[in-house]
């Protein structure tokens, strides 16, 4: 039997549709993704006032390019990555699947699955598809 | 805001030297160090037990460089310490040594940047234990790449033009000896080999190995060595800063360099258009576009199509990265900041042969490092 586990189970849900796990400072309500577990860049309170928030992975693409050498076999090259502006405001980066993505185009998050490995387990990743 | 003490107590350089750059090879770091430091009390025509104080700028030997390398020159027991700063480990080098030489405390001292790779610990950010998504498949070319494409979408400019950083900066490789990569690319080569995105291996520094040297003196140290004042540069201004928050759509990287600019041209009442000589952080071709704009030398948009000009050559209204910059003259990590202040010393004493910016009189170096932080030194012919 397969069991399907979360590659990053701290920034990555595997809730349908999926989401990431970023952070909110209680003092000045400052957003970031990743989670910061020691403190807030923007008013340097103590990872106390930080607590966790849940984004939407959806926004639109800021800069996409083509990735012709990798160093590890997986991702396989090419693959396209982004620039991703999130509907909430953090810009995070991300693999995106699908032909031809644009500066502009719209994307949202899906969940990609590993083979499983021989304890049976799949490891799943996030990557963005065109909306 | 912070003072600038090199104002009230000049700062000179007086002293330049090389180990070229190189591909990793079985050489000790320490005949690489050696061979700068030598070359560079040639240079300043004095003798190493003249030197005060030493600072080592180094991200990846690892612990206690300096006195293995320095002490076979006469182990004389003066102060030497480490600089770590990234990339700009070297420019940090330079600036806690002027520092040093402001303060009073040494009349002269040595800035040395020697590296090799080591399979060290690497960048302490990556062990910060704050994880990401990415898994790996977002590295550093690809971060520029991703800045070059949204670059090229701003403004309308085309990849061909981006190549031509490299092209320009291979060409004034060419004619330096210090330089890892000595040839002459066409525009065709240049654009061949994709990485990522549009960067190319050619539009991508290499990281190999090498030592720069130089020797900084105060008016006092000058007047007690007999050093021929005529050929020694001023260092106007010495700034570090550190990445802080930017508002949203403004890139972090160049926001940052835009920031530190800013205070080095109001430490030393110069402006941008006065730069005659840039020494930039062209780890990847995109950058001396993105830093140029940032540095205020050029305006937002416009530096490509002043490359097709050629007035960002040597012979043109500003000379970038007359040295071949990190992309040619090559990226050993310690020693790149400190060459960028060799290299402008031989501009602005009329010493650069081949490569000469005509009638050089002011200069700007500027390198950035991982965490991040930017160092920009402003220097001036004496
Ligand atoms: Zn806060």
């Amino acid at each position: 039997m397969t069991i399907l586990r979360s590659r990053y189970p701290d920034l990555l849900k595997l809730v349908d549709p999926p989401l990431i796990v970023g952070g909110i400072c209680r003092l000045c309500d400052y957003l970031t993704f990743p989670r910061d577990p020691y403190g807030c860049e923007n008013c340097g309170s103590t990872s106390e006032e930080l607590d966790s928030y849940e984004f939407s992975p959806t926004g639109s693409i800021q800069a996409v390019v083509t990735v012709h050498r990798h160093h590890n076999p997986q991702p396989e090259v090419p693959f396209n990555v982004a620039v991703i502006n999130l509907s909430e405001g953090p810009l995070i980066k991300g693999i995106i699947e699908g032909n031809n993505p644009k500066v502009g185009s719209l994307v949202k998050g899906i969940i990609v699955t590993s083979k499983p490995d021989s304890e049976g387990i799949s490891w799943a990743d996030l990557r963005f598809r065109l909306v | 805001m912070a003072k600038n003490i090199l104002t009230d107590n000049p700062v000179y350089v007086v002293g330049i030297g090389f180990h070229q750059y190189q591909r990793t090879s079985s050489q000790s770091y320490v005949s690489l160090g050696l061979a700068a430091t030598r070359e560079a009390l040639k240079d300043a025509a004095i003798g190493w037990p003249s030197i005060e104080v030493a600072y080592t700028g180094t991200a990846m030997l690892g612990m206690g460089a300096s006195r293995i390398m320095l002490s076979r020159l006469g182990a004389t027991g003066i102060p030497m310490t480490q600089v770590e700063n990234a990339s700009a480990s070297g420019s940090s080098a330079v600036a806690v040594a002027s520092l040093e030489i402001a303060s009073g405390r040494s009349d002269i001292a040595l800035a040395l940047g020697v590296d090799k790779q080591s399979g060290g610990l690497g960048a302490a950010p990556a062990r910060a234990g704050i994880n990401n998504l990415e898994a790996g498949a977002i590295v550093p070319f690809t971060h520029f790449a991703l800045l070059a494409s949204e670059y090229m979408h701003l403004h309308g400019t085309k990849p061909e033009q981006v190549a031509a950083v490299a092209f320009k900066n291979h060409r004034n490789g060419a004619n330096n000896p210090y330089a890892q990569r000595q040839k002459h690319r066409s525009l065709e080569e240049i654009m061949s080999e994709p990485i990522s995105g549009s960067l190319t291996r050619l539009q991508c520094c290499p990281v190999g190995e090498g030592a720069a040297a130089v020797i900084l003196a105060s008016d006092a140290g000058i007047k007690k060595l007999g050093i021929d004042k005529r050929r020694s540069v001023k260092i106007l201004s010495s700034v570090t800063q550190t990445e802080g928050l930017y508002s949203p759509g403004e890139g972090i990287d160049a926001a940052l360099t835009a920031e530190t600019a800013r205070l080095a041209f109001e430490q030393s009442s110069v402006e941008p258009s006065d730069i005659d000589v840039l020494e930039v952080h062209d780890a990847f071709s995109i950058e001396e576009l993105l830093y140029a704009e940032a540095l205020g030398i050029t305006k937002p948009g416009e530096t490509a199509s002043l490359i097709q000009s050629g007035s960002l050559d040597i012979g043109g209204k500003c000379a970038i990265s007359p040295s071949g910059g990190l992309l040619a003259m090559g990226h050993p990590i310690g020693p790149t900041g400190v060459g960028q202040v060799a290299e402008i010393t031989r501009q602005l004493r009329g010493e650069a042969g081949v490569r000469q910016q005509p009638n050089a009189q002011t200069a700007l170096a500027h390198m950035v490092g991982i965490g991040a932080v930017c160092v920009v030194h402003v220097l001036q012919k004496n």
